[in-house]
């Protein structure tokens, strides 16, 4: 079986697109709504990715790495919050959310097809419980494609129009 | 009679199906008799959405008090304390008369010409610069409907930009969202008399005794006759109605989604469903039942901190109701899962049949007296005529009412909301702000932020009011507007009553109506429709009325059997058309709903996050005439409780105040009865923190501090309260920026409705180090 590196995959770009969500609610953390409800949906995804640790050790993957010490992502966060402060007041602001929003929307088709992927293994693992876990998935990562693409139709009329 | 002491009068019990008795309350200044009074002049109140019926008193061409219409289907008569004495503020001697215009830093008075001339040069130098999208308007849930109506042709047609939107987001917005979630349409599906004619009533967050007097009055009425309706109350203050309620439910703030879950959890555990409606008139059944299944009593009452037995009763009570009368107001609106929140109450009365029929109705309900009305002509975030931004067939039948190119009118995405806008200022990406009859400055939250958007330099602002208010003080240009009472025009209440107010006495000095304002700006821009005519094509109120009339018919809000004249018989209730000349007391009485997807106001969002769903995907639900039941899932509120900032801060309103007091702070019964700002503890929570009652306190956020007297209540332990309504104008320039409660509020709003969140944030009080 083949099902273990794909859930791999699947994990590493889970985990990702919650850390991406984190960093654009951050990043933006001056446009109130991309800061709290990426920063929902972030943690949402994290929980997703978690989800997924013992089905990794099932189908004979190492367990997840560490997400990387808290003072540097305390640092990282910093950063990035101090970046949006300072482009906040700027008329370069919505080109620039424009562009992650699409950078993340790109990202998070990847993990919905990873997913989609992954619970086809499920089905012919006949895993019910891993098909369960997919679907969610799934469901959980169209939501985030969903709110992406409402959030660039609603934004990218004035970005492109200023 | 004394309002201000006696707010709700004395007691007029009635029973089940009777009629409510009249009873005409009267104010006349200056002791003047009925006698005295030249002429009374129809109109209905503007001071709260409950819309009662009045007459103005006038003498010597001045107003000098006003009376209830005993005939009047919305109050028989009746009058609250605002009503009653906020007319006050018309004869106020610190009204605008005169346009001012920002020089050399101040404002200095100015004439109408000089002002129209600088709006409408800055208007077309941007227009050139950076098109129409560098224009955002922000209005009221005060004008009358034809103004709003002419201040959306001359926003999306006239500049054509996606930036118009009222205050009413603040109040209103997800009553609207709700109704279209669940039903396909805006609209409160039942009238006030079915209030007269329930078995039970559910009040979420809602404190109608404050809110809207003279429906608690006659509540109480019907709570005080022989057959007494059970009373279900969720507050987590100790408000009239929980004082009166059968089980008061004190959920901490931000919770309503938990306990509406569990009530509906048992109401399918225990079998209380009207299986043969769910099967005929809805879908999502499935889904609901799934989710609610997670949510048992016990996990509910222990996310509110409620008695799990009090929630077991409430929804028994809830579930044996024959009929049953629910209203949700801003203890939902304004807490973060708004509109995720509001549609379980239209679902606890799809799952119960309870709908369409006498006695039987959900209120979503509205804050502001005209609020409905932004919301049928497109003055917030709606399409005119309640169409949907994202069919194509509206957007064209729109283009062909109004005569424009389809392209004119933005409709790329929804009309933008009130936050947004700001924000856009805030980038700036909008350059020129006109506020009409509204005052950020003190109601929007988060107001160190609100502020640094209304005083940069690049922003062009523009104030239309009667007042100097707080917004005024950063305005480029101010306008002297018209009050009620100087202007004719029409409004709807919450039940979808439309009423008449008529033209009683002149404006003071220069001041305009904003009907007036709006059509001399389009004038002097030049707007024009295909054919090279005027876009706006009407000169006076009615025809404005008639124009919508034309446009609004075939939609929910069908305006087209309504004419002034039929008005001054009495007030009617859309949808009033040819067929139905006296108006429609209830929707859906053959329970059919608007959800059709070539009709529908609305695709519908992801109640989570507000993505919103296409057209392809709502299709393909099959609704189809059927409502809608909604599952969502709790997730706390972003900003919870800390070490830091250890309590809930919940906002809200007085009985005696409207909004940031514009009015009723000049009126001189009301400011005396709540001149000034104070902060609501529970006891325990006071004795920790050393607060006796009085004691002044100061009350700390992230983002901002009040300092206000301390008032021991009945509030939920771990909960303060602070009134909205305090902002600087009547403080002679001292302590400024510590008595507005939005001082302390976040940045936020719900995803769906984008109803800002006043009722979730963080603080910590102390008491004031004492001044010596």
């Amino acid at each position: 079986m083949k099902i273990g590196p794909a859930l791999e995959h699947l994990h590493s770009s889970q985990r990702d697109l919650a850390d991406e969500l984190q960093a654009l609610a951050e990043r933006h953390a001056t446009d109130h709504d991309v800061y709290h409800v990426g920063g929902m949906l972030a943690e949402r995804c994290d929980r997703l990715a978690k989800g997924l640790g013992p089905f990794l050790e099932a189908y004979g993957q190492d367990e997840p790495d560490d997400d990387g010490s808290d003072i540097v992502r305390t640092f990282a966060e910093r950063v990035r919050r101090t970046t949006a402060a300072m482009v906040g007041r700027s008329d370069k602001a919505g080109l620039l959310l424009l562009r992650d929003l699409r950078e993340l929307y790109v990202h998070a088709q990847e993990t919905e097809i990873d997913w989609t992927i992954a619970r086809q293994g499920a089905l012919v693992a006949r895993d019910q419980a891993l098909d369960i876990t997919c679907l969610t998935g799934m469901q959980e990562t169209e939501r985030v494609v969903r709110w992406l693409k409402t959030r660039i139709k609603e934004g990218a009329p004035q970005a492109l129009a200023g | 009679m004394d309002r201000i002491r006696d707010v709700w009068g004395e007691r007029t019990p009635f029973q089940l199906g009777g009629a409510w008795p009249e009873r005409v309350d009267l104010y006349l200044a200056d002791g003047l008799e009925e006698s005295d009074v030249d002429r009374w002049v129809r109109s209905a109140c503007v001071l709260c959405s409950y819309g009662c019926g009045v007459e103005i008193a006038v003498r010597d061409d001045r107003i000098v008090g006003v009376r209830g219409v005993a005939a009047d289907h919305v109050n028989h008569g009746r009058m609250g304390p605002k009503g009653l004495y906020g007319w006050q503020a018309n004869n106020s001697t610190d009204r605008l008369t005169r346009p001012l215009i920002r020089s050399e830093g101040k404002l200095e008075e100015s004439d109408w010409d000089t002002a129209m001339s600088m709006i409408v040069d800055r208007s077309k130098q941007l227009l050139s610069d950076r098109g129409p999208s560098a224009f955002g308007f922000y209005t009221s849930g005060q004008l009358f409907l034809e103004e709003y109506y002419t201040q959306a042709v001359v926003a999306r047609a006239g500049l054509g930009t996606a930036h118009l939107d009222g205050n009413t987001r603040l109040c209103t917005a997800t009553a609207d969202a709700a109704l279209k979630e669940s039903f396909g349409c805006d609209g409160n599906p039942g009238c006030y008399e079915d209030i007269d004619a329930c078995d039970t009533l559910f009040l979420v967050g809602h404190n109608v005794a404050e809110t809207q007097t003279v429906l608690w009055a006659r509540i109480l009425d019907r709570l005080h006759g022989p057959d007494r309706p059970a009373l279900v109350v969720v507050d987590p203050r100790e408000t009239s109605p929980a004082r009166e309620a059968d089980i008061h439910l004190a959920i901490r703030n931000g919770t309503n989604l938990p306990l509406l879950n569990a009530i509906q959890h048992e109401l399918i555990r225990t079998d209380r469903i009207d299986r043969a409606f769910v099967d005929d008139h809805t879908i999502g059944f499935d889904e609901v039942a799934n989710l609610v299944e997670h949510y048992p009593p016990e996990r509910a009452a222990d996310v509110c901190a409620i008695d799990v037995e009090d929630i077991r009763r409430a929804a028994e009570l809830i579930g044996r109701s024959e009929r049953l009368v629910s209203t949700v107001l801003q203890g939902v609106y304004q807490s973060h899962q708004a509109t995720a929140s509001a549609v379980q109450v239209n679902n606890i009365h799809l799952l119960r049949g309870m709908i369409g029929r006498r006695g039987a109705a959900v209120f979503q309900m509205n804050g502001q007296p005209t609020a409905q009305n932004t919301r049928e002509t497109g003055a917030n975030g709606d399409f005119p005529g309640m169409r949907n931004w994202a069919n194509m067939e509206h957007v064209a039948e729109l283009a062909t009412l109004w005569n424009v190119d389809e392209l004119t009118i933005p409709h790329w995405g929804p009309p933008t909301h009130a936050m947004q806008i700001f924000r856009y200022a805030e980038i700036g990406s909008i350059r020129f702000l006109w506020v009409t009859a509204t005052n950020p400055a003190v109601s929007l939250p988060e107001l160190h932020r609100i502020r640094s958007i209304l005083a940069q330099e690049r922003l062009f602002l523009v104030v239309s009011d009667a007042f100097l208010n707080e917004t005024a003080e950063f305005a480029d240009v101010v306008l002297p507007a018209a009050l009620w009472g100087e202007k004719v025009g029409t409004f709807t209440n919450a039940d979808r009553t439309v009423h008449i107010s008529d033209k009683a006495v002149e404006a003071p000095g220069e001041a305009r109506s904003d009907f007036d304002i709006l059509l001399h700006y389009a004038d002097r821009m030049g707007f024009r429709d295909r054919d090279g005519e005027p876009l706006v094509k009407w000169r006076e109120p009615e025809e404005a009325l008639r124009a919508f009339g034309a446009l609004s018919k075939g939609r929910p809000a069908d305006y087209s059997g309504l004419s002034y004249a039929r008005l001054r018989e009495g007030p009617v209730r859309w949808p009033c058309d040819e067929a139905r000349p006296d108006g429609t007391p209830r929707l859906y009485t053959d329970h059919v709903f608007p959800t059709f997807t070539d009709y529908a106001e609305d695709y519908g969002h992801d109640l989570l996050t507000g993505a919103a769903l296409e057209e392809a995907d709502y299709r393909a639900l099959g609704v189809e005439g059927r409502a809608r039941l909604r599952a969502a899932e709790y997730v706390p509120p972003r900003e919870a409780p800390s070490d830091d900032f250890p309590l809930r801060l919940t906002t809200g309103r007085r009985v005696y105040h409207f909004h940031t007091r514009t009015k009723t702070g000049r009126a001189a019964e009301l400011d005396a009865a709540a001149p000034d700002v104070w902060v609501e503890i529970e006891p325990s929570d006071a004795q920790a923190l050393g607060i006796e009652q009085g004691d002044l306190c100061v009350v700390e956020s992230p983002r901002g501090r009040v300092i206000a007297p301390a008032k021991l209540t009945g509030i939920k332990q771990g909960v303060v309260f602070v009134p909205f309504h305090y902002g600087s104008w009547d403080l002679k320039g001292n302590g400024g920026q510590t008595r507005a409660a939005n001082e302390l509020t976040m940045t936020a709003w719900d995803p769906v409705s984008r109803q800002p969140l006043f009722k979730t944030a963080s603080v910590r009080v102390s008491k004031a180090p004492e001044v010596r």
